[in-house]
């Protein structure tokens, strides 16, 4: 069998040099760069350093491992319980995959089992801006029209309800990324806030 | 035989023989492989090119895809040793690279006209080509794949193969955003464009995409906001008014015109003074407007408004502007003038928490 660690060694240290610009995402992945370099070190031979590496099976899951935990963190800093949710299911799925085949497997089936949920602060988001249109296009429009507007206004909020069971009004003045999608203060979004409780006793008595 | 047939055979060949030595010799999945290859084989000499190969009898493709990857699972399933290694042939671990080469080049419906629309002239590509040809070179002096693979990775070229198609679609993105008035979304093809410049590696490359995506998102619904409540009720009160100067049309644009007096502290002619908003004009309302035969200057699509509004607010109580300090509105926690706006928006002063 032909010796290729030479080789295979430069290989391993460039991957490691594409790690080091961001060490904070690549954590798993490079402790798997560097065991492997270090037994590419100590090995006797090509044969006996296969022997110790297989297929490198944890590399790969190392690099998938640190992609989910990655977004998990940045879910997390965005406050999107959801996603970051997604994100755990995947990691513990692909924590326990077997090999590369089953992997790959797993990826796909997890993706799939969590796909809702690590999109939804996407649709959520959408719908808040929606309702906070029509919202606020009550107010812009003239009283006569304001009663026919403040229904549309109810149906987008049990929209936004039926997407994030948790929404009112504490969570839109203080969730920093729908806070981020809106462009008022304070003072008018309690204006805002107290219009749409008039419009819900209208809809609710 | 045709060198077309001969390369997806090969293609197809060389995956079975990558998994021979790592199943027992008398497999029935090695078996199964083999007498579907034997009929592959016989096919292909058949066959005048590619395209006829791979259309003629789909059904045995697939099969074989299907015994590969049972094959793939029962190699997979054992420890690889040094007794039943074998390294991949430099061109097997290039296959993927020219399949990829290939797909970037092809010309695909519309793409010439989305290009030209783009400004984009000369052939597709350009620096993602020279990177490509760069790897082909190497793999045809590499004498086996551990040489290709170190060389790839020592030239920065695994990732290269990715960052430069992309930078070369983004970088027309920049200006066709700003040209259709979208600072939000040219503000996100900057930051990608810097992104593909900074990326060491593709999960450094995957995440910071994804963490820029999810930012740019509430900046694109934050700006679509500001449009809609500033100036896109007003300006459509204004024109329903124009089409009929209905009682009920004159009440909707007083209402409207009161509306962003007292949320922002705006007469209607200062709406039209918010650069945000007369970017928006510019960009997006008269160039469609336009597009109908009209011959509107910004001045006199203003001129009209402000007319307009004015016809309707005659011999009504005077508009009542808020307190100056509605003059503004909320960018990522920070209060902003509306002025300043377009500039922010375009150049989005995120929170330092989220800025990797």
């Amino acid at each position: 069998m032909e010796d290729l660690r030479p080789e295979n060694l430069a290989y391993l240290e460039a991957r490691l040099g594409e790690c080091r610009g961001r060490p904070d995402l690549h954590k798993r992945t490079l402790a798997e760069y560097q065991r492997l370099i270090e037994c590419n070190r100590n090995s006797t031979s090509g044969a006996d350093y296969i022997d110790q590496v297989g297929d490198m099976f944890e590399l790969s899951r190392a690099e998938q491992l640190d992609r989910r935990a990655n977004l998990g963190a940045l879910y997390e800093r965005l406050e999107y319980p959801e996603a970051l949710e997604a994100q755990r299911e995947r990691y513990q799925a692909i924590r326990a995959a077997k090999g590369h085949i089953d992997l790959h497997e797993q990826i796909q089936a997890v993706n799939q089992r969590t796909q809702k949920g690590a999109g939804l602060h996407f649709e959520i988001l959408n719908q808040l801006s929606t309702f906070m249109a029509v919202l606020a296009g009550c107010l812009a429009e003239p009283e006569a029209e304001r009663r026919g507007r403040s229904g549309v206004a109810m149906e987008e909020w049990l929209k936004l309800k039926q997407l994030d069971p948790g929404m009112d009004w504490n969570k839109i003045k203080s969730h920093r990324m729908l806070r981020a999608s809106m462009i008022w203060d304070d003072e008018r979004l309690g204006e805002l806030e107290r219009f749409f409780e008039q419009v819900y006793r209208e809809f609710t008595r | 035989m045709d060198a077309g047939v001969q390369s997806v055979l090969d293609s197809y060949l060389s995956t079975l023989e990558t998994y021979r030595p790592r199943v027992e010799p008398g497999s029935a999945n090695l078996a199964h492989a083999d007498a579907l290859a034997a009929k592959l084989k016989a096919l292909a000499e058949q066959c005048r090119d590619a395209g006829e190969f791979m259309s003629r009898d789909g059904d045995l493709f697939t099969q074989f895809s299907g015994a590969l990857t049972e094959l793939a699972k029962e190699a997979f399933s054992r420890p690889t040793t040094s007794k039943n290694f074998r390294l991949p042939t430099v061109r097997e671990v290039a296959y993927g690279y020219h399949a990829a080469y290939d797909a970037m080049m092809r010309e695909y419906p519309g793409e010439a006209e989305l290009r030209r629309e783009l400004g984009e002239t000369g052939p597709k590509y350009p620096e993602a080509r020279k990177v490509y040809e760069r790897v082909f070179a190497l793999e045809a002096r590499s004498k086996n794949a551990a040489e290709f693979l170190r060389d790839l990775a020592r030239e920065g070229l695994l990732l290269a193969m990715t960052t430069a198609p992309l930078r070369e679609k983004f970088r027309p993105l920049v200006a066709h955003a700003e040209k259709v008035s979208q600072p939000a979304m040219a503000a996100h093809n900057e930051a990608m464009l810097a992104l593909l410049d900074r990326a060491q590696s593709a999960i450094e490359l995957e995440y910071e995409s994804d963490r820029l995506v999810e930012l740019n998102h509430v900046e694109k619904l934050w700006d679509m906001q500001f449009v809609t409540e500033v100036y896109t009720r007003v300006g459509g009160a204004v024109s329903a008014f124009l089409m009929a100067s209905t009682e009920e049309n004159r009440a909707r644009v007083e209402s409207n015109v009161r509306y962003v007096a007292a949320q922002f502290s705006l007469a209607p002619a200062d709406i039209f003074r918010v650069p945000r908003v007369a970017d928006h004009i510019q960009r997006i309302l008269l160039p469609a407007l336009n597009g109908q035969g009209l011959k509107y200057t910004y001045e006199s699509f203003v001129k009209e408004q402000l007319d307009t509004i004015a016809r309707c607010l005659a011999k009504r109580p005077p508009v009542e502007l808020a307190p100056p300090h509605r003059n503004s509105v909320v960018h990522w926690g920070k209060r902003l003038p509306l002025a300043d706006v377009l500039h922010t928006v375009r150049h989005p002063d995120r929170p330092a928490d989220l800025a990797r």
